[in-house]
């Protein structure tokens, strides 16, 4: 299945609005393959959920997939917009100590 | 006066010929010592050196003359050695004139008496037999102790084996409705200390937990004979009757009273003890209470505590009032905690009492565990106060639990959903948990649960996905849904490879795994994960969740 984004760029920073109610074991490898266009172009890169009501391992996967791909190459991965359900997961796996989340594309694109 | 008979003349009591090291480096000296000891009856050991001392000494030497100045360890080093090595044994220092105050620093260390060269013969030989004696005295003194602790020892064994062997009971190993945990920490000395079960019939079960004053032999005689009366009263009116129970708490203490009475009275013992008749059809407790620490009552639905009191006195003291029964009511999964007065008496290293207050919170603490554990709990606690491994009072404790209220098994719904095994079809997995969810939850508060159920149903569908059907579309997987009032579950069924959830290793939380945190996400999402695999090679994992009251 395609994966919904939506790409808009603040000097140097990427902010990608995933347009999806769900990232899971059904688009997570199209969600991966969408994003390495950014992920090579880009060291500050913001992933935005907030239209993103679930989210299971496959997609925390994904996602961190993504902050390998730019700590390899010395850049930082952000999310922001993260719901509740989808943040009590986060903790469960602990994703919230390894990735930066903030409340609002605003907070994590200022001081980025 | 020393004894100044035939040579190598015996010890009167022991008939053994006495031997005594003499040692000092001055062959004269020696030669002297040994003429004059020899003279007196005893044998002595010359020795040169102090090294020479610890070489020759045994069990067997009753006195040591020491001189101070030797070569190869002098004779203070040597009266150390002496006194660490044989406590019994106090050693004679020989010294030079100048120099007395080595002397009083020996004298100081253990040493028996020191004479100042040059010396009168008589006045060592007179020395010696004092040393002697008195090393045999002190001898004979440790001996008598260590008899008498053997024979308390033993008096402690006898008792301890019919304390565990007679006294305490077995709890009824499935009686219905209750769950019986037991123990007993026996202390240095043997208390009177009982408990046994008595089980009446399929309803009723009786508990008598009883305390003798006193300690040892005594006290565990009396109880045996205690708890006999008991067994006797009440296997007499079950003989007697029409083999259905009826005799009340209330007789049967009576009955063991009239029974006791005056052996108690002879023996100038008393007991106290509490009786209690559980009936868990009927959510009932009766009890006689003669003057037992108060048995506690946990209430499950208030996670109150209340204390269960009669108004009798022990059985033994003079006053006699008619023996009253109370009844009580308890509910599913309260507790009931019987105990001797040794576990809240405990005392740590300040003094101060274990207490009710400190039992209570433990109770509380543990409400929720198995007796088994509670009383586990209770003994660590127990431990970590006191700071001791051994306790002036035995302890004894018995939890009752009453079991859980079984959960109403009506059938509120089922429905039945079949996808197709590709990731596509999780979005349909998703929609039918969280609708059948909804629609069956308890209340509006359960909401927050249902995305965990979800998320577990697309970890679970997805392994099946990947695992069961190795990615390969067009398979079928079969989910039920069953929902009960206080309980929900959904089963997904495959026909794919089999599933050991015993060898999936353990989630890396750090980042550096993209993968592996299904089967984690899983568990920590609902109050239930079951995998099966039925002999027709049809797996199933069964996801179950539980609302509260």
């Amino acid at each position: 299945m395609p994966v919904k984004l939506k790409v808009n760029t603040y000097m140097d920073v990427a902010v990608v609005e995933l347009r999806e109610k769900a990232l899971d074991a059904s688009n997570s490898e199209n969600f991966k393959k969408s994003m390495a266009e950014t992920l090579a172009n880009f060291q500050k890169v913001i992933i935005d959920l907030s239209r993103v009501e679930f989210i299971d391992s496959s997609g925390c996967g994904a996602l961190l997939s993504c902050l390998r791909q730019l700590g390899d190459r010395k850049g930082w991965l952000r999310l922001c917009g993260v719901q509740k359900n989808v943040l009590r997961l986060f903790e469960l796996v602990r994703m919230n100590r390894i990735i930066d989340i903030f409340p609002t594309k605003e907070d994590a694109v200022k001081n980025f | 006066m020393p004894p100044t008979g035939a040579p190598d003349s015996p010890d009167p009591d022991t008939n053994q010929v006495r031997q005594v090291i003499i040692a000092d480096d001055d062959l004269t000296t020696l030669k002297i010592l040994e003429r004059t000891l020899d003279k007196a009856g005893f044998h002595p050991i010359p020795v040169t050196s102090g090294r020479g001392v610890v070489e020759q000494l045994s069990s067997d030497i009753c006195a040591v003359i020491l001189d101070i100045q030797m070569p190869e360890m002098n004779g203070l080093e040597c009266l150390s050695y002496i006194s660490r090595e044989y406590p019994d044994l106090a050693p004679i220092m020989l010294t030079a004139s100048n120099a007395v105050s080595d002397a009083v620093y020996a004298m100081k260390q253990g040493a028996f008496d020191y004479i100042v060269k040059p010396f009168h013969a008589q006045q060592i030989s007179a020395l010696v037999e004092h040393a002697a004696r008195s090393f045999e005295q002190t001898v004979r003194l440790r001996q008598t102790e260590e008899s008498l602790r053997q024979a308390r020892q033993n008096e402690i064994y006898v008792a301890s084996r019919v304390q565990q062997t007679l006294l305490l009971g077995q709890p009824p190993a499935d009686f219905p409705g209750l769950e019986i945990a037991h123990l007993t920490i026996p202390s240095q000395e043997i208390d009177g200390d009982f408990y046994d079960f008595i089980r009446l019939d399929s309803e009723n079960m009786d508990l008598v937990v009883a305390d003798v004053m006193g300690k040892g032999i005594r006290a565990a005689f009396i109880g045996a004979a205690l708890k006999s009366y008991f067994f006797r009263v009440v296997s007499e009116v079950n003989l007697s009757g029409a083999g259905r129970f009826k005799i009340d708490p209330e007789e049967i203490v009576d009955s063991v009273y009239n029974y006791m009475i005056s052996p108690l009275t002879a023996l100038e013992s008393f007991v106290t003890l509490f009786y209690a008749r559980f009936c868990p059809k009927q959510n009932r407790l009766t009890y006689v209470d003669c003057g037992h620490v108060h048995p506690l009552h946990y209430h499950y639905r208030s996670k109150q505590v209340s204390l269960l009191k009669g108004e009798n006195m022990p059985l033994g003291f003079p006053e006699k009032d008619p023996f009253r029964q109370f009844t009580t009511t308890f509910a599913a999964e309260d507790i009931f905690l019987f105990y001797s007065d040794g576990l809240t008496e405990t005392s740590n290293q300040e003094g101060e009492l274990f207490g009710e207050e400190r039992l209570i919170a433990c109770v509380e603490n543990h409400a929720r565990a198995n007796p088994e554990a509670l009383i586990e709990a209770i003994k660590t606690e127990i431990f970590a106060f006191s700071g001791a491994s051994e306790f002036a009072d035995d302890f004894t404790c018995v939890a009752v639990k009453v079991d859980a209220a079984p959960v109403p098994k009506e059938l509120l719904g089922r429905q039945e959903l079949v996808v197709d095994s590709r990731v596509g079809e999780l979005h349909r997995i998703r929609r039918f948990v969280r609708m059948f969810s909804k629609k069956y939850m308890r209340r509006s508060s359960d909401a927050p649960r249902i995305s965990g159920i979800e998320l577990a149903a697309v970890e679970l569908t997805t392994n099946i996905i990947r695992h069961a059907y190795g990615n390969q579309a067009g398979r079928p997987i079969r989910v039920e849904a069953i929902a009960y009032p206080l309980e929900m579950s959904f089963s997904f069924y495959d026909r794919g490879a089999a599933f050991d959830p015993d060898f999936v290793p353990a989630p890396v939380l750090d980042g550096s795994r993209e993968g592996g945190m299904g089967v984690y996400i899983i568990e920590k999402s609902v109050d239930e994960i079951v995998y099966s695999r039925s002999l027709e090679g049809e797996n199933c994992g069964r996801l179950v969740i539980r609302w509260d009251r």
